[in-house]
């Protein structure tokens, strides 16, 4: 009896081991065809982008996959003519229409790959479903929705990728770089943003605003600074230094003596980003005497500001740590080979 | 029954018992590793790295190489490290006091220029002799401290730091070339949630090393480095995977982990009272996180992949395997109060509980068992036909484990891609139960004795170094 049970527990496992060793090998065969035909239609995938006029390739099915990822891959590379190219064949093959229908399909993971393709294929008829799809009840697809969005840079797709900005649904990570995607036209929907009863919120609608705006959202950004959120008031300041704002310099200055050294940091930043000469003296005193993470961001602020200045002042009696430290660099670099 | 005999039993009892729940354990978590990789497998047309990468707003993060007498390595893990393809990193490299050529060969290559570097000082470490820039390489930095151990170096890495994200990896390892990327992405991805990640460990031995990437994975020809290579692709692909789903990773290896610098800190760095700093931050970031009711995630990533060369003689690896018990029965010690403990959630109900059993205990329990069992056998106690059960039924587990584990990994990642080298790790799933695994039990119930005797030091380690020339073997 033991020995039977002996024989059985052993035939199990020899056949449990056989059909998992079958399984890698299936997968490894399978790599390896993908590979094969990655190199065989990269040509063919080339010349539908690059040369005009070129005819559609006829493929099989497993084939026809392989050249619609590949030409997927070229879409986030390419713009213009050749992008428009990419969503022709898209269309003309049903991809666009098989990649909708999917964001149907009763698999999530075939959703979120449909809506990420989507975005790579460029079609305007995909930006209705893709909207939906940012309420799909699973986070992946959601995600890729937002991302295919950005990728896609419709008008249409600024009110709710902003709005799943505040919302909360998708992680802020990913819906801050599809509205980045999208570009300056996101700027007018963001500024509400500013407002919002969430710091979060209010904080990356101000970085976003500061990577994507211009000078005119200045003003907004300045009422920021006085935010009662320190995260709030360290991301408007940073943006004011991005956009440039010339204007910004007195607001800025004050922030300087914010009670929190994150904001005092991002405003000697900002201020070094901006350029304006009067900046010199209150930068140089945050380097000398404040604490490390603002210091350290006035001092390389300095740098910035006026480099032919800053040896002089960091061989200044107390100059501190921090001004050596970054003239030192600015040296460094400056002798550093091209 | 005389009291030797009870014991005999009691003793072959508890080893069935703890036998039955860890490969049950194990066989549960290769099922939710199998479930992960398939979802990640999938999931990754859409995961989106692309974008991370042209993204403006993507974190910076400073990887930090503690070097102590890492001559042979260094510059190639350094340039490695360099070469990352991530948007905004730093590399600064802590020698720790070596007394080899470490900070020669930094000087020769990178052309080093002291440059007073002010640090935080918000962490304790050994002094600082001196702090470098690289003339030419702007994102090079190096920090000379007096010796004090791989914690003390990493704290000092830390605290010198410019960036919000500290990437910790050791001097002897070398990363994929988007491994970085790839490791922060959860974070990027959600980084009001994700405060900690870690990738895979692999193993180098072996492998094809081309200016400090590994272009070609192949099975060590060492024996002892091919045993190990199977542990790493049980502990990566299964264990760790599992307990990151439970949102209960124990532990993040100090030879690829990602954290946010500011809660290292704010927990104060890395031990240095311990020789598993690794798993003792992870443990405190852990208690700290719930303590203050903060929700997070210490998330692990199995596709970013850490290369790193382990030993290949009998003693460093005795040695090793001594110091990780030593450093786990140090770190459960100091966190006891959270074992079993409902306030901290699945690391105390579940990962604590799992780390005292079956890893602190379970070198004593299985030595002990398979000595009990082995003697009631002889003494008539138990029937020839349950040991010939209970030893087939033990190991036929422990390969289809090992073996699910190789499947997984050909599944997932498939970094061996050579068929034979496929065959030759599935031949020592079967050999590693015939020696190699007491082996490892004995060298772990050592460790106690080591734990018993406060010993502290690391332990000399050998170096091979990865060779410089193209296709060349590491």
């Amino acid at each position: 009896m033991a020995a039977l049970l002996l024989g059985i527990v052993v035939l199990g496992f020899a056949g449990t081991i056989g059909l998992l060793v079958i399984t890698a090998e299936r997968v490894l065969i399978g790599r390896r065809e993908e590979q094969s035909a990655i190199r065989r239609l990269t040509p063919a995938a080339l010349a539908v982008v690059f040369e005009d006029g070129t005819e559609f390739p006829v493929l099989s099915r497993p084939d026809a996959l392989v050249f619609a990822a590949l030409l997927g891959e070229f879409s986030a590379q390419v713009q213009g003519a050749s992008h428009d190219r990419i969503t022709q064949y898209f269309e003309a093959q049903g991809h666009v229409r098989a990649a909708i229908a999917e964001l149907s399909s009763r698999r999530p993971w075939r959703r979120a790959v449909a809506a990420y393709a989507l975005g790579d294929m460029g079609s305007p008829a995909s930006v209705g479903p893709l909207v939906a799809a940012l309420d799909d009840e699973r986070r992946d697809v959601r995600s890729a929705a937002a991302r295919s969005l950005g990728q896609l840079g419709k008008p249409e797709a600024v009110e709710p990728l902003v709005r799943a900005l505040s919302s909360g649904q998708i992680p802020r990570g990913v819906v801050c770089r599809s509205v980045l995607l999208l570009g300056e036209q996101a700027v007018p929907r963001l500024l509400p943003l500013l407002t919002h009863a969430e710091p979060e919120v209010r904080a990356v609608s101000a970085e976003l605003i500061g990577l994507l705006g211009g000078a005119r959202e200045a003003q907004q950004l300045l009422a920021r600074l006085r935010d009662t959120s320190a995260a709030v008031r360290g991301r408007a300041a940073i943006a004011l230094g991005r956009l440039g704002a010339s204007d910004a310099y007195s607001g800025l200055d004050g922030t300087l003596r914010d009670r929190a050294p994150a904001v005092r940091a991002a405003a000697a930043e900002a201020l070094g980003l901006i350029g304006n000469a009067a900046a010199f003296a209150p930068l140089r005193e945050v380097a000398r005497t404040d604490l490390f993470e603002p210091a350290r961001a006035a001092a390389y602020a300095l740098g910035r500001l006026a480099p032919d200045l800053l040896e002089a002042a960091a061989s200044e009696p107390g100059a501190g740590r921090f001004l050596r430290e970054a003239a030192d660099t600015a040296a460094l670099r400056a002798r550093a080979p091209a | 029954m005389s009291i030797v005999d009870a014991f005999l039993i009691g003793m072959s009892a508890l080893a069935f018992v703890y036998f039955v729940l860890l490969n049950s354990l194990n066989l549960l978590f290769t099922a939710i590793a199998s479930i992960t990789m398939a979802t990640r497998v999938r999931a990754r047309p859409y995961a989106g790295e692309e974008d991370a990468f042209a993204s403006p707003i993507t974190p910076g993060v400073s990887v930090l190489v503690p070097a102590f007498n890492e001559e042979v390595g260094i510059v190639e893990s350094v340039r490695s490290l360099l070469a990352l393809r991530y948007p905004r990193h730093e590399v600064v490299v802590v020698n720790d006091g070596s007394t080899d050529a470490t900070m020669e060969r930094l000087h020769e290559e990178f052309d080093l220029v002291p440059v007073a570097r002010v640090l935080r000082n918000g962490i304790a470490y050994a002094p600082v002799r001196g702090t470098f820039l690289s003339r030419r390489v702007p994102i090079l930095c190096v920090i000379d401290k007096e010796n004090g151990g791989r914690a003390d170096a990493l704290n000092a890495g830390v605290d010198a730091a410019s960036h919000p994200y500290v990437c910790a990896v050791d001097a002897d390892t070398l990363l994929d070339k988007d491994a970085l990327l790839q490791v922060v992405k959860p974070i990027l991805d959600d980084p009001e949630l994700v405060v900690a990640t870690g990738g895979s460990i692999r193993v180098v031995n072996g492998s094809r090393v081309d200016h400090g990437f590994v272009v070609e994975q192949r099975l060590p020809r060492n024996r002892l480095a091919t045993f190990q290579t199977l542990e790493y692709l049980r502990a990566f692909l299964v264990g760790r995977v599992g307990w990151s789903s439970l949102n209960a990773l124990p532990l993040i290896s100090g030879a690829f982990g990602v954290f946010q610098r500011s809660l290292v800190e704010a927990v104060g760095g890395f031990s240095t009272k311990t020789v598993t700093e690794d798993l003792e931050l992870v443990l405190r970031l852990h208690r700290y996180l719930r303590t203050h009711g903060q929700p997070y995630r210490i998330a692990f990533v199995s596709d970013p992949v850490c290369w790193t060369e382990v030993p290949e003689s009998l003693h460093s690896l005795s040695l090793q395997r001594r110091r990780w018990q030593r450093g786990l029965g140090e770190s459960l010690w100091r966190h006891r109060r959270m074992i079993g403990n409902p306030h901290y959630g699945a690391i105390g109900l579940l990962s604590l509980p799992f780390l005292l059993f079956f890893e602190f205990f379970g070198a004593i329990i299985e030595l002990g068992g398979l000595v009990a069992t082995a003697a009631a056998f002889v003494l008539g106690l138990l029937s020839v036909w349950f040991v010939l059960l209970f030893f087939a039924f033990a190991f036929l587990l422990a390969i289809v484990l090992s073996v699910a584990a190789s499947t997984l990994e050909q599944f997932g990642l498939r970094r061996l891609p050579e068929a034979r080298d496929v065959g030759r790790l599935l031949a020592y799933t079967l050999f590693e139960n015939f020696g190699y695994r007491q082996l490892v039990t004995v060298w772990r119930t050592i460790g106690y004795v080591d734990l018993a005797r406060r010993e502290k030091s690391w332990g000399a380690q050998e170096r091979r170094g990865f060779k410089l020339t193209s296709g060349s073997e590491a």
